[in-house]
């Protein structure tokens, strides 16, 4: 088979067709895994053994005649807070450093189901709060562009492992970019769907009304075929809906998008992006217009003013109460005391790290008597506006055409003191998510210096299918993402 | 408003999170500096606003309220932080109305 790391279409097509083994896929995975990853340290989990006895059993169906599934044999990670049946899941973090679910995330049944092998689980910012990954009990992942620089976070393991041609998909979860801004720094694509179209059981909580699973890919085609597999209505999650989505590998492949009217935010002209990533927008405008796309501007003014403070109020508030499960008690870390309170003090406070501890106190002082109003219930009727304002946008485009990030991935330890001007990079992405809509990075291209430009795409709820249309356009013109750090071995 | 370590120490409590004495400073540092943007919400025209909770759209619906047999014990014990033959163990809770079993 050939030695330069496949995309999922293909090796699906070639397993099937028996051209390669699902073990030979598997196993070159593992090896690109083996050769890269002590520099990158993207995954805190490699599932070396499992995997292959998985890969066997997929080539076994395939021998047999049976349908393995539209994912055979490709090779996927999984984020570190998607639980994963008798296999630690431990959301980069102490508290959970030993902890083995007795369930499978209902996208783990799924992408199982459809064939997929996991080989690895990705590391992340602890308990998917971050924007850099550097914030994980397992050590910082490094960005495989340039291993001195962040890979965003907080799914950085994951954006990394699918930069650095470990594998081709990867799926990551997207509270307020987590999805979206490490594809970008990574330079890959990373699709955070509409609010409810991926069941959430099994992924560890972070901020109940904004998490989102999603896949990153390095192809428009795979993120659209991880979707057809992932999306639909699950009735262990309440808030998931689903059904009624179009196939989206068929947006993929046939990207009509004549008369789409494509919204250019008017605030994002002036200024406060570096110059390539305001020249990617310019560039994705043009080969959508190209393509019959019509432009219109939007304006987003209140989500940029007010989306960062309104989102660290209500992710941290959420926060704190989905966390309050980690006491010591029912599972996880546990440290030694005479009672309940002193043990809950202890473990709570050897368990969890430094950023998430800051959140868990935001999350009760927003909420607490005295504050609540001025704060929480404040930055939920702005969350209110703010989606009134994308409603607004709506009515004048299909598709908004935006950042994903307003700057190249930083270098490591540039925030270490300033956990404000972390939060900061993630101004672009958390609006979508307060409105629940869909989002997806699309890569553009590599600057001189490797480093990665991209475009975010934002489209009304439900009309996710939009945003694979436009960016396979984008793909089109741009190219797929390239593997990085000599992914072929 | 003002921002000082009885704030933040009052918001460890709440937290079940103990902060250690040489931290305290850095984290009322943090908050003055988050509780300053914060404020910035201040200026935005929230008059007759109803406060949002739903990002999906609609009512969701909810799981039907059955019992589940858990046929396997020793797979949920597995996932606890301590056992002891078939039962969790949890810790001892001390405090008024509680007797001393010394």
């Amino acid at each position: 088979m050939s030695r330069e790391p496949m995309d999922a279409a293909a090796i699906a097509s070639a397993v099937a067709g028996r051209e390669c083994s699902a073990v030979e896929v598997v196993s070159a995975s593992l090896e690109r895994i083996d050769a890269q990853e002590p520099r990158l340290n993207a995954l805190i989990t490699v599932l070396e053994d499992q995997a292959l006895e998985r890969a066997a059993f997929i080539d076994g169906q395939v021998a047999s005649g049976n349908d393995p599934g539209p994912l055979a044999g490709v090779p996927v990670v999984v984020k570190d807070n998607l639980c994963t049946r008798g296999i630690r899941t431990t959301c980069g973090s102490r508290m959970l450093e030993n902890w083995k679910p007795p369930y499978d995330a209902a996208v783990v049944e799924k992408l199982e189901g459809a064939g997929a092998v996991i080989v690895g689980k990705s590391n992340m910012d602890e308990f998917a709060m971050g924007s850099s990954s550097e914030h994980s009990r397992f050590g910082p992942v490094s960005n495989p562009r340039d291993p001195s620089r962040v890979p965003g976070g907080s799914s950085g393991g994951s954006a990394a492992s699918v930069a650095a041609g470990y594998v081709p998909i990867a799926l990551g979860s997207d509270t307020g970019g987590s999805i979206r801004q490490p594809a970008a720094f990574c330079g890959v694509h990373g699709l955070k769907p509409t609010y409810g179209a991926v069941s959430r059981w099994g992924l560890i909580a972070f901020a109940s009304s904004l998490d989102q699973v999603g896949p990153l890919s390095r192809s428009v085609v795979d993120a659209a075929l991880t979707m057809d597999v992932i999306s639909g209505c699950d009735p262990r999650d309440s808030t998931s809906k689903g059904g009624g989505f179009p196939r989206f590998i068929e947006g993929a492949l046939n990207p009509y998008v004549k008369g789409t009217r494509i919204g250019i935010v008017r605030e994002f002209r002036e200024g406060v992006l570096e110059q390539p990533l305001a020249k990617a927008i310019e560039d994705a405008a043009l080969a959508l217009g190209e393509s019959g796309c019509a432009m219109a501007e939007v304006s987003l003014e209140e989500s940029v003013t007010f989306g960062l403070p309104c989102y660290y109020i209500i992710s941290p508030a959420e926060a704190s109460s989905n966390l309050a499960r980690f006491d010591g008690t029912r599972y996880g870390l546990r440290m030694d005391a005479q009672d309940f309170v002193s043990q809950l003090l202890l473990t709570r406070g050897a368990g969890f790290g430094d950023e998430v501890k800051r959140r868990i106190l935001t999350g009760s002082f927003v909420l607490s008597s005295g504050y609540y109003d001025a704060f929480y219930a404040t930055a939920l009727k702005v969350r209110k506006k703010i989606c009134a304002e994308f409603d607004r946008a709506f009515t004048s485009a299909d598709v908004i055409l935006m950042p994903a990030v307003s700057s190249f991935p930083f270098k490591k330890g540039n925030f270490d003191d300033d956990p404000v001007g972390m939060y900061k990079s993630d101004l672009f992405t958390l609006p979508v998510n307060l409105a629940g809509l869909p989002g997806m990075t699309v890569f553009t291209g590599l600057e001189r210096s490797g480093l990665p430009t991209s475009v975010q795409l934002v489209a009304p709820r439900w009309q996710d299918q939009r945003l694979i249309k436009c960016a396979a356009v984008i793909e089109k013109k741009f190219g797929r993402p390239p593997v990085a750090c000599g992914g072929c071995i | 408003m003002e921002i000082d370590d009885k704030i933040v120490k009052r918001a460890a409590a709440l937290s079940g999170i103990e902060i250690e004495d040489e931290k305290t400073e850095a984290m009322v540092e943090f908050f003055k500096e988050l509780v300053g943007h914060f404020q910035g919400l201040e200026s935005c025209d929230i008059e007759g606003m109803d406060p949002f909770f739903d990002p999906g759209g609609s009512p969701y619906p909810l799981r039907g309220d059955e019992p589940v047999r858990w046929e396997d014990s020793d797979k949920a014990l597995e996932a606890g932080a301590l056992i002891e033959g078939t039962f969790f163990i949890v810790p001892p809770i001390s405090g008024a109305g509680v007797p001393d079993e010394s």
